[in-house]
């Protein structure tokens, strides 16, 4: 009678081999892609919890501290994809994390920390409470790029972003289905990977991403969210 | 990547008593968790953080409470017990079917250090609990086995 050690030591060899061959990989970087966007899709824990600045009704068509020499437009009826919105001057107090240019008329920060960039569009509930996930759905958001990557699925546009390379196209929805959000990464000044999401709701063009996408400037203080 | 995969998939067959089918669900469930959480993966940790999830995983599948309901059935299933269908077991499958019989963190503390060759110390890391729990579990499992291995393999010889 064998001891238990024993056959303890030799039981790899009665298991069967899990699958090691390329597919099954690939397949388990497909659904981390998946985890990552769908993530990124729902909802993030906000860093800093009460740090995460809620700028409700601190809207871009109005200015914060009076106008400057960037007012924006007077706010419109509420945006569609249908009716292009405009890229207006942003004149508020700049975030920490993520410092912006222009931003689409008449959309309301949810919320501008060190890990993202939230505009949410006119007439959707932005009240949050500090410290509670915010959504992304919906909403363009600014951040480090992290862990998203475009899925094999996902055509690429080339485009230019202040003379540097910057790259366009879609996460999934879901298994082998693109969702409609627009995903652009490229590097900022100082070679970091910038992301900027927008959803298909928002009405706006690739040039208008990529002109968006033009204003931003990630500060010091930015830091990634890992997904 | 591959190489370790199939390493992870081991460990976790063993932890469900070689299922293979639901070893896979964990590596898979588990490689998930590490691929969200990879910004603060170590390169050097690598290993250890792909194990620890993998055994949390394997863990935390029991504690679920779809695992800890009695489930009903209108009808018996009408399975094979494996000692009568399919005759003498060897060493390997007896020991295997017996790591089912333990609760599992003593098993996973037996699969580690034991079948896995893990130190103590990587253990407590894996299990995330005392070195001094890894000890204590391990060694308790290693005897309830030692008490049942022998009953076990002499009714599975006999074909009972």
């Amino acid at each position: 009678m064998p001891d238990v050690l024993d056959v303890l030591r030799n039981l790899p060899r009665a298991v069967e081999p899990g699958r090691t061959d390329a597919e099954a990989v690939a397949a388990d970087v497909a659904r981390g892609h998946r985890a990552v966007a769908d993530r990124r899709r729902r909802r993030f824990a906000v860093a800093g919890g009460a740090a995460a600045a809620i700028v409700a009704g601190a809207a871009f068509a109005l200015p914060v501290g009076g106008a400057g020499p960037q007012s924006p437009k007077p706010p419109g009826p509420p945006v569609s994809a249908a009716s292009r919105v405009q890229l207006v001057g942003w004149t508020g107090k700049q975030p920490v994390g993520f410092e912006v240019s222009t931003v689409p008329s008449g959309w309301e920060v949810v919320s501008s920390d060190k890990s993202a960039f939230v505009v949410a569009p006119p007439g959707q509930e932005i009240t949050q409470k500090p410290g509670d996930p915010i959504s992304f759905e919906g909403r363009i958001v600014v951040s480090l790029q992290g862990l998203s990557h475009f899925p094999d699925e996902s055509p690429i546009t080339e485009v230019d972003i202040n003379g540097r390379k910057g790259r366009m196209g879609f996460p999934l929805a879901d298994e082998g289905k693109l969702s409609d959000t627009r995903w652009l990464f490229f590097k900022d000044a100082k070679g970091r990977n910038v992301e900027v999401d927008v959803p298909a709701s928002a009405g706006l063009s690739d040039d208008q991403i990529v002109s968006f996408a033009e204003g931003v400037t990630v500060t010091d203080q930015a830091q990634e969210i890992g997904g | 990547m591959t190489a370790r995969r199939a390493g992870l998939v081991r460990v976790a067959a063993l932890l469900v008593s070689g299922d293979l089918a639901r070893a896979e669900d964990i590596v898979q469930t588990a490689l998930t968790r590490m691929y969200l959480a990879w910004s603060r993966v170590r390169p050097d940790t690598v290993d250890a953080y792909a194990r620890r999830c993998v055994v949390n995983e394997a863990i935390d599948e029991r504690r679920r409470p779809f695992w800890r309901r009695e489930r009903v059935h209108a009808q018996l299933p009408d399975v094979p017990i494996a000692s009568f269908a399919d005759g003498p077991r060897s060493d390997e499958e007896e020991v295997l079917a017996l790591l089912a019989t333990l609760p599992a963190g003593m098993r996973a503390a037996v699969v580690l250090r034991y079948v896995e060759g893990l130190s103590v110390a990587e253990t407590a890391d894996a299990m995330r609990c005392s070195e001094g729990n890894v000890k204590s579990q391990a060694a308790r499992g290693l005897q309830r086995l030692r008490d049942t291995f022998p009953a076990h393999a002499h009714l599975s010889m006999k074909g009972i």
